[in-house]
């Protein structure tokens, strides 16, 4: 088991460093210099040469790259073009209205996939199940912020139900929280629920045609039974897999509806330092989320390997 | 490259193509079928978008902002006067041609980059596959957005940077289908009878890797088309005066209450055109797979 997480660990090191080598050359290589964005638009070129020397853009890429990533690992991940601010400290700032937004929805999302995922491959066939996988079909190509749109014309502007944007604090108002983060939720965990509805029929409806699941059925258990205590545990293996991609899907997801809903979050963030084009930290954002992204993934294959021994070989 | 050879190559990937009646078994695929004609229907509207619609996309009649439908605009129009159904026919082509961009980009990424990985095996494998890895990871339209912030707006940038995204999945599709007919007694007696590795790579190996890739080419396509509307509604993708659908979308959101025509047609455009790509590809899963699908 030790060698197993060892590995693992080592592979995510690995690919960080690899998400980093990549991003730090593409600054460098692509057109546009780093210097001319940090000095801002009126810049003449005095301003622009003593901007470079200042932030330490005139030494050999390589003594840059090693100072970037000998900071990464004390935490330093730079600091702001826009008001020399530390970019972690922006970024930790706006991390609870993320992480908010994101737990929220990966919950609208099981709400609707496991129900609708197992409905749909016990009765396989029906026109339930037809009914179920021609949602699914439509929630995967529904774009995110076509849904929120259609959510805030609908339920916020129409029906007046919803704010339509907005965000507050979960220590400064839980009701007003939860009540804002409704509509994002929805928007965010559908699309998600979609593809996990898909991978959950296809994995329960897999089991359900095992031996071991005509045994207990022939025992005369009954159905509810035989899915909840023998088939859910195999069936959820394959999902678990996937809930890596979706978890990323759901980080990324949220770049878009932070937007439509006014959330001040790290998707907003990105946003605004892409149009203020502030490359240290649009990098330091790029390189938090990959951290957090493999960091799930690790504990996704970690638990795969705790599900099923023999995975840790 | 002579003649013969490449007509050569030709019938080589015809008949991966209709090999056990593909077509066929895709044309009793009535949604896949469906798709299909969107695909082309929009495609031709789009081209013939200048012949089709009497305003132009980029100026509009200041005396007729935000207007509502009517005979004269049937989608009304937008906060510059400029009539919204043109809009849309002009922007599809942008959204298309950006789509086979970002996919022909991924493509050329990833397939030969797949294909030498199953070939020669060892330490090229694992590099590649590990770079693959690590960008697949990563969420997608994030890493779009972060790779446009360190180039700059922009929908060729854009467009590179989903290439980017999605070309690690072509490398995967293409190194699985490689190493699935690398140890095939027909590939082993070309090396025997001294074909190059490019001959073997191009004639032997390609047309076998050639319907999943269709497959995932489709389906690249879908995400492309996806990305382009997220890119360009955040307004890092196409840039004023220049149309697609995401852009429509994006600036009529502030006026969505009192107008939502224009928000709403660009949404369903998008989502049809996403929801046929992806169909597409799953009929071509199933119609031309080696063997029948049960």
């Amino acid at each position: 088991m030790l060698t197993f997480v060892l590995r693992r660990l080592g592979i995510l090191l690995l690919t960080l460093g690899l998400v980093t080598v990549i991003g730090f050359l593409l600054i460098h290589i692509t057109p546009g210099d780093p210097a001319v964005a940090a000095a801002g638009p009126d810049a003449d070129q005095a301003t622009i040469a003593a901007t470079r020397v200042e932030l330490g853009l005139d030494r050999p890429l390589v003594v840059q790259f090693w100072e970037y990533t000998t900071g990464l690992v004390r935490l330093d991940f730079g600091t702001s073009f826009d008001g020399g601010r530390p970019v972690l400290d922006a970024i930790t700032d706006r991390l609870p209205a993320t992480l908010s937004l994101v737990i929220a929805s990966l919950l609208v999302a099981l709400l609707i996939s496991i129900p609708l995922g197992v409905g749909t491959a016990v009765h396989r066939g029906s026109i339930w199940d037809r009914i179920g996988v021609l949602l699914a079909s439509l929630g995967v190509a529904l774009p995110d912020f076509f849904v929120g749109l259609v959510l805030v014309l609908v339920l916020a502007l129409q029906l007046g139900i919803f704010d339509a944007t907005g965000y507050v604090p979960l220590f400064d108002d839980p009701i007003q929280w939860a009540y804002l983060l409704v509509l994002p939720a929805l928007t965010l965990g559908t699309t998600v629920a979609a593809e996990l509805t898909r991978h959950i029929r296809a994995s329960v409806s897999d089991v359900l045609e095992l031996d071991y699941v005509r045994t207990a059925r022939s025992k005369g258990l009954g159905s509810t039974r035989v899915i909840l205590k023998h088939a859910s545990r195999n069936a959820a293996m394959p999902v678990v897999t996937v809930f890596g991609n979706q978890i990323a899907r759901l980080l990324g997801g949220t770049v878009i509806v932070e937007q439509i809903f006014s959330i001040p979050g790290i998707g907003q963030l990105l946003v605004q330092s892409v149009f203020t084009r502030d490359i240290p930290m649009v990098l330091g954002i790029g390189i938090f989320i990959a951290m957090i992204v493999l960091l799930v993934n690790v504990l996704i294959d970690l638990s795969y390997g705790w599900l099923n021994p023999r995975v840790r070989a | 490259m002579n003649v013969t050879a490449s007509r050569e190559r030709g019938r080589g990937l015809r008949q991966t193509l209709t090999r056990g009646g593909g077509v066929d078994r895709f044309r009793r695929q009535p949604l896949a079928v469906a798709a299909l004609v969107f695909v082309v229907v929009i495609t031709t509207v789009c081209i013939l978008a200048p012949l089709l619609t009497p305003y132009p996309f980029d100026r509009g009649v200041l005396a007729d902002t935000l207007q509502g439908p009517s005979a004269r605009h049937p989608l009304g129009t937008d906060d510059v006067g400029r009539d919204v159904l043109s809009r849309l026919l002009y922007g599809g082509r942008t959204t298309l041609l950006a789509a086979v961009q970002a996919t022909g980009f991924s493509v050329i990424l990833g397939v030969p980059a797949g294909l030498i990985a199953a070939f020669a095996g060892g330490w090229v494998d694992a590099c590649l596959s590990r770079v693959a890895d690590a960008i697949m990871t990563f969420p997608a339209l994030l890493l779009a957005v972060v790779i446009i912030g360190i180039t700059g707006p922009g929908l060729t940038n854009a467009m590179i940077a989903i290439g980017v995204v999605y070309g690690p999945r072509l490398f995967r599709v293409a190194r699985a289908a490689g190493l699935a007919v690398l140890n095939e007694t027909y590939i082993a007696a070309a090396k025997t009878v001294g074909c190059s590795p490019l001959r073997i790579l191009m004639r032997h190996i390609l047309p076998n890797a050639l319907s999943p890739l269709l497959v995932q080419v489709s389906l690249t396509m879908a995400t492309a088309v996806l990305a382009e509307g997220s890119l360009s509604f955040l307004g890092l993708g196409v840039q004023p005066p220049q149309s697609s659908w995401g852009a429509v979308l994006g600036r009529s959101v502030p006026q969505m209450s009192q107008h939502p025509v224009p928000v709403i047609a660009a949404g369903v455009l998008i989502s049809l055109l996403v929801l046929s790509f992806n169909l597409l590809g799953d009929g071509i899963r199933d119609s031309i797979g080696r063997e029948r699908k049960s």
